[in-house]
């Protein structure tokens, strides 16, 4: 008795869960490609190699890809010196970290855009100069890393935590000079934490919408990114695109998660 | 190689943490820094490792001044109390780490890896990770990967800390022997004095930042140069008793100090519980009469706590179980008691 009533516990429980991501994962992302494939390969084809559709897939990658090759130096460089250096106001700083999480994406774009913008108190000295910030690449390249800011740098340092200072100590014990110590030792130690920072950053980075919004200008063929080109032909009812659109993004996230699997896998690096 | 250590001090934040040390090792010397936990003894050794810089004071390791050579050049090995093993390489890729940034080639770097764990005992581990030993294991990797490149010296920090008392035994007696065949200038830092006693050819006793002995295992446990040194190493019966004419009484007991103390001020007698004399009969005419409390059992040894019965004075004795289980010693037994050995501390009268 008591051991049927725990089976019917157990299958009620998979049940549940089954129709729980069936009815919000399965079912519409399913339905989205059917949508997309429905009219055939060739329209496929087609509206997704328009002139704005490249241009958008372009954006996304040069977006995601130049702000990674920011946020993560900088973001594990933050996390050696919150986490190791005692020095004043380091709590604060510390706090302030988290401010991407906190306020909203399109605050933080918004606060770029005043400081940035041809009227704000920076923008108003590199526009003379002919750089241009918002409006533009460098300017969305910037509100990604804001709100991909505090990933890398929670992930690793906990790990930093962990490892302390002993493993450091003793390579350099052994002839380790400090790069040496670096290249071998502590960053080694942290993959796992550059790897899942890497993978929120890369996830947030690919889908961010509101920041890149505002600072962009959404000037299209010129600064838009694929999510606010899907939206974009969304609103004109242009839905064969912005189904393509669609896929093509989640096709992006899913080999980018992929990559970062072989790499956690992968003793050499 | 000899290493020179001389008026080192190392401040924290204003806290001495080393306050004038110095000292020297001999080539191929054995020594052990003993003392508790915070009394600075890690940081000498930090400090001659080049794991920490001090705030003042020179380190000669062979007659060369390496006080501002960093710790990658010094080349010393270490091995830290929790082994500090690289958690993601192999046995084999930890030993060969040191030998690796020194650029060594691969066939003669393979070749001393594998000699090296044919010494530590640990042929077949080369795959294993570090997660997949025990603890003596583990600590002999971080031996074997310490003595890879060859270091001029081999600094310990509490290496045994982090094991049980029996493994800690069998390494003690492993690293002795290691010591005796390949004789590397050897610098242990441990609060264990057994550790110190059974390794060291020379103890350094540091208590709150300086060296309060520096002297063989011998001198140390029998003749204590300080009140601190008599405490901590070995046990020790301390009492306080007054001087008058010359002598340190303490109840019924008049001790002879080797000095001349100033009078009635209060002196220390510290006494070891093996150097108290128990019979059931008065034999000679300064023994003292008390009664037995309680018993402990040591293994070989019996601990009595006696009370003598002039006063309200308790004493500790060890006597061999054998002569314990003979005379009868047990609790409430009348016993004769006496101190054959002794230690004096006081204020030394100036004339």
């Amino acid at each position: 008795m008591k051991k049927k009533s725990k089976n019917l516990i157990k299958f009620l429980l998979i049940v549940i869960t089954l129709v729980y991501l069936f009815v919000l994962l399965i079912f519409p992302n399913f339905y989205l490609l059917w949508e997309a494939f429905k009219p055939g390969l060739k329209t496929f084809y087609l509206s997704s190699t328009t002139h704005y559709a490249l241009c958008a897939l372009r954006n996304t990658g040069l977006v995601v890809s130049l702000s990674l090759l920011i946020t993560l130096p900088l973001g594990i460089l933050t996390s050696i010196t919150l986490v190791r250096d005692k020095f004043f106001g380091r709590k604060f700083l510390n706090g302030l970290v988290d401010l991407p999480f906190a306020a909203p994406a399109a605050i933080g774009a918004f606060a770029l855009m005043s400081t940035y913008g041809p009227r704000g108190l920076l923008g108003a000295l590199l526009d003379p100069l002919g750089i241009k910030i918002v409006f533009a690449l460098p300017g969305m390249i910037l509100a990604t890393v804001f709100v991909t800011l505090p990933f890398i740098i929670r992930e690793v340092g906990p790990l930093l935590e962990e490892l302390g200072r002993e493993a450091e100590d003793a390579a350099r014990t052994l002839g380790a000079s400090r790069w040496q110590t670096l290249r071998w030792v502590t960053l080694p130690s942290l993959k796992e934490g550059i790897i899942d920072g890497i993978s929120l950053s890369f996830s947030r980075a690919l889908g961010e919408f509101g920041a890149i919004l505002i600072i962009s200008g959404n000037i299209s063929g010129v600064t838009q990114t694929m999510p606010i080109y899907i939206y974009d032909a969304y609103i004109d009812f242009h839905m064969e695109e912005a189904y393509t659109g669609a896929v093509v993004l989640i096709a992006l996230s899913l080999a980018g998660r992929f990559l970062l699997e072989l790499w956690r896998k992968n003793k050499k690096i | 190689m000899s290493i020179s250590v001389q008026h080192l001090h190392k401040h924290f934040n204003g806290f001495k943490a080393v306050n004038d040390v110095s000292f020297s090792v001999e080539d191929g010397e054995f020594v052990s820094l003993l003392g508790p936990s915070g009394s600075g003894k890690s940081t000498i050794l930090r400090c001659v490792a080049g794991l920490e810089i001090p705030s003042s004071g020179q380190i000669m390791i062979n007659s060369e001044d390496v006080t501002h050579i960093p710790v990658e050049e010094r080349n010393v090995g270490f091995v830290f109390q929790h082994y500090a093993l690289f958690k993601h390489m192999t046995v084999f890729e930890n030993i060969a780490f040191g030998l690796k940034v020194r650029k060594i080639p691969r066939k003669e770097r393979d070749e001393k890896v594998k000699q090296l764990l044919e010494l530590v005992g640990l042929t077949g581990f080369e795959g294993r990770m570090p997660s997949q030993l025990s603890g003596g294991q583990r600590q002999r990797v971080a031996l074997a990967r310490a003595l890879a490149p060859e270091p001029k010296l081999l600094l310990l920090d509490e290496p045994f800390g982090a094991l049980d008392t029996r493994l800690r035994k069998v390494l003690r007696s492993w690293l002795k022997k290691l010591h005796d065949r390949v004789g590397l200038t050897t610098l242990l830092v441990t609060h264990d004095q057994d550790e110190a006693f059974e390794l060291s050819d020379r103890i350094l006793v540091i208590h709150q930042g300086a060296i309060q002995q520096d002297a063989s295992a011998k001198t140390i446990f029998n003749e204590p140069a300080t009140d601190f040194v008599a405490t901590f190493v070995g046990e020790t019966n301390r009492v306080e008793g007054m001087v008058r004419h010359g002598l340190v009484e303490w109840g019924p007991f008049k001790f002879i100090p080797l000095t001349n103390l100033k009078e009635r001020t209060k002196a220390t007698v510290l006494f070891r519980p093996i150097d108290v004399y128990v019979s059931s009969q008065k034999e000679k005419e300064d023994e003292v009469p008390g009664t037995i409390q309680s018993t402990r059992f040591l293994g070989a040894l019996e601990e009595l706590h006696i009370k003598l019965n002039d006063g309200d004075f308790i004493l500790i004795a060890q006597i061999p179980k054998g002569v314990a289980h003979e005379s009868g010693f047990g609790v409430g037994k009348k016993v004769y008691v006496k101190v054959t050995s002794f230690h004096v501390f006081g204020k030394i009268r100036v004339n």
